[in-house]
């Protein structure tokens, strides 16, 4: 009895040292680390300091998000430990079920609407932050190509820049088309723009499944350079937010046919990648 | 490692005494100890008796309990370790802050990692006050300041209920 006295006595000036206080703090959540910058004004600086250094590259939270059917778990799988987490959790902060849209540099394109999507949302699963965008300007009845680009610009102030681009397919895709109406959104303007531009050769903008039923894959985005893989039309489609243009890239034509293939990129120059499970074709754009 | 190709020769364990705060002694080997980077630094130096001003009994005693289990460590006990490394973060936050200063000041990389891990998920849910109780901060911000510093983050303080309580 008498030791446990003298112990809690000693307790009354646990005061943990700078360096373990730190320690600590770089193994808690980014949404957690802004409460507590409110704890005092050390605090606010030692967090300060944490969160430049959080935002380095981690080579071993390299994985994809994945959600399996409608309004399921979205989960994180690590590629480097063949390790999943799941992200239900962090989800329920909207409310109801969500589908990915897209996701880039660990931030998730959501919408609750499967059909006729105009109101999404980004979301930052690790911190739990989301924020609702405006609705579009446009309601695009058939499937959407989707496009999103995300990354951090200020770390202290969890500011975040991204940029969205969608286009409709549209329902007689069979048919060549002149031109295509890119609707855009940038975190910087807020605000959704549409943009017109007519093709300088007719093309066939198809669905980019094979699978009529599950949604439209999202774009691999590069230098503000969005790639739809489009296997039913066996070409890529290209959208340069940059030069606001838009083209068609065939496939090589010694690709095979008629099988499920997969897009990978690589800048600069460009290197297409696509994968048709026993092998692997990359080819250089010139 | 190099400092136990020694004992390997002569066939004979090489043993190392640890002196806690409280002036218990504690005998192990060396091949155990050498975990802690500051005891490793003092052998190879040539001490064999160390003092360590820092760490109590107590603490010293769950220390060398840690050490122990993590010498055992191979492929195949992964399992095992974990449940023990689970029952081992079980105390109180001042136990805790004990082991992690002890950690610190004895270089056990592993141990610190895993004290630090459990106390944030300890206090990942706690509210600014509770973690300022637990942690004995007295709150230096007028409190116009701390509304401001809020304001840029509102929304790490929205999203449910946080946890008040200090354990």
């Amino acid at each position: 009895m008498m030791k446990r006295l003298r112990k809690l006595c000693d307790n009354e000036g646990v005061n943990l040292s700078e360096d373990i206080i730190m320690e600590t703090l770089h193994h808690l959540p980014s949404k957690s680390l802004a409460r507590f910058k409110c704890v005092s004004k050390c605090w606010q600086i030692y967090i300060a300091d944490c969160r430049s250094q959080r935002w380095r590259p981690r080579p071993d939270f390299i994985g994809i998000f994945y959600q399996k059917r409608k309004h399921s778990q979205i989960r994180f799988f690590f590629e480097s430990n063949n390790h999943n987490i799941d992200l239900d959790d962090s989800v329920n902060v909207l409310n109801r079920g969500v589908y990915i849209v897209a996701s880039s540099n660990g931030f998730l394109l959501c919408t609750k609407h499967r059909k006729e999507p105009r109101v999404y949302c980004v979301h930052n699963p690790a911190t739990r932050q989301y924020s609702s965008l405006p609705k579009t300007k446009i309601c695009m009845e058939g499937d959407i190509a989707v496009g999103f680009i995300c990354k951090v610009d200020n770390p202290n102030k969890d500011v975040i820049l991204f940029t969205i681009v969608r286009y409709e397919i549209p329902r007689r895709w069979d048919e060549l088309q002149l031109t295509v109406t890119i609707e855009s959104f940038s975190s910087e303007t807020n605000v959704w723009t549409a943009n017109s531009i007519i093709f300088d050769a007719p093309l066939r903008l198809c669905p980019l499944n094979w699978d009529i039923t599950s949604s439209a894959s999202s774009a691999g985005v590069i230098n503000g350079v969005f790639c739809w893989l489009d296997q039913v039309g066996r070409q890529i489609t290209v959208y340069d937010s940059v030069y606001k243009c838009f083209w068609a890239l065939e496939f090589p034509e010694e690709t095979v046919s008629g099988c499920r293939c997969y897009l990978g990129l690589s800048g600069r120059p460009f290197y297409f990648a696509l994968n048709y499970g026993k092998e692997i074709n990359v080819w250089k754009l010139e | 490692m190099a400092s136990s190709s020694s004992s390997s020769k002569t066939g004979l364990k090489k043993m190392l005494t640890l002196k806690s705060s409280d002036g218990d002694e504690f005998e192990l080997e060396e091949s155990i100890v050498i975990q802690c980077q500051t005891i490793k630094h003092m052998v190879e130096d040539g001490f064999s008796l160390i003092p360590l001003q820092n760490v109590d009994t107590k603490t010293l005693t769950k220390i060398i309990e840690y050490m122990k289990k993590h010498a055992e460590k191979t492929e195949s006990n992964k399992e095992e370790i974990k449940n023990f490394n689970k029952e081992f973060v079980k105390g109180s936050f001042d136990d805790q802050f004990e082991l992690v200063s002890a950690a610190n000041y004895l270089h056990i990389n592993g141990l610190m990692d895993l004290l630090c891990q459990s106390i944030a998920d300890r206090i990942n849910n706690k509210s600014v006050r509770a973690v300022r109780e637990i942690f004995n901060i007295s709150n230096d911000y007028t409190p116009d300041e701390e509304e401001k510093v809020r304001d840029e983050h509102k929304w790490a303080h929205e999203g449910g209920e946080f946890d008040e309580s200090l354990d």
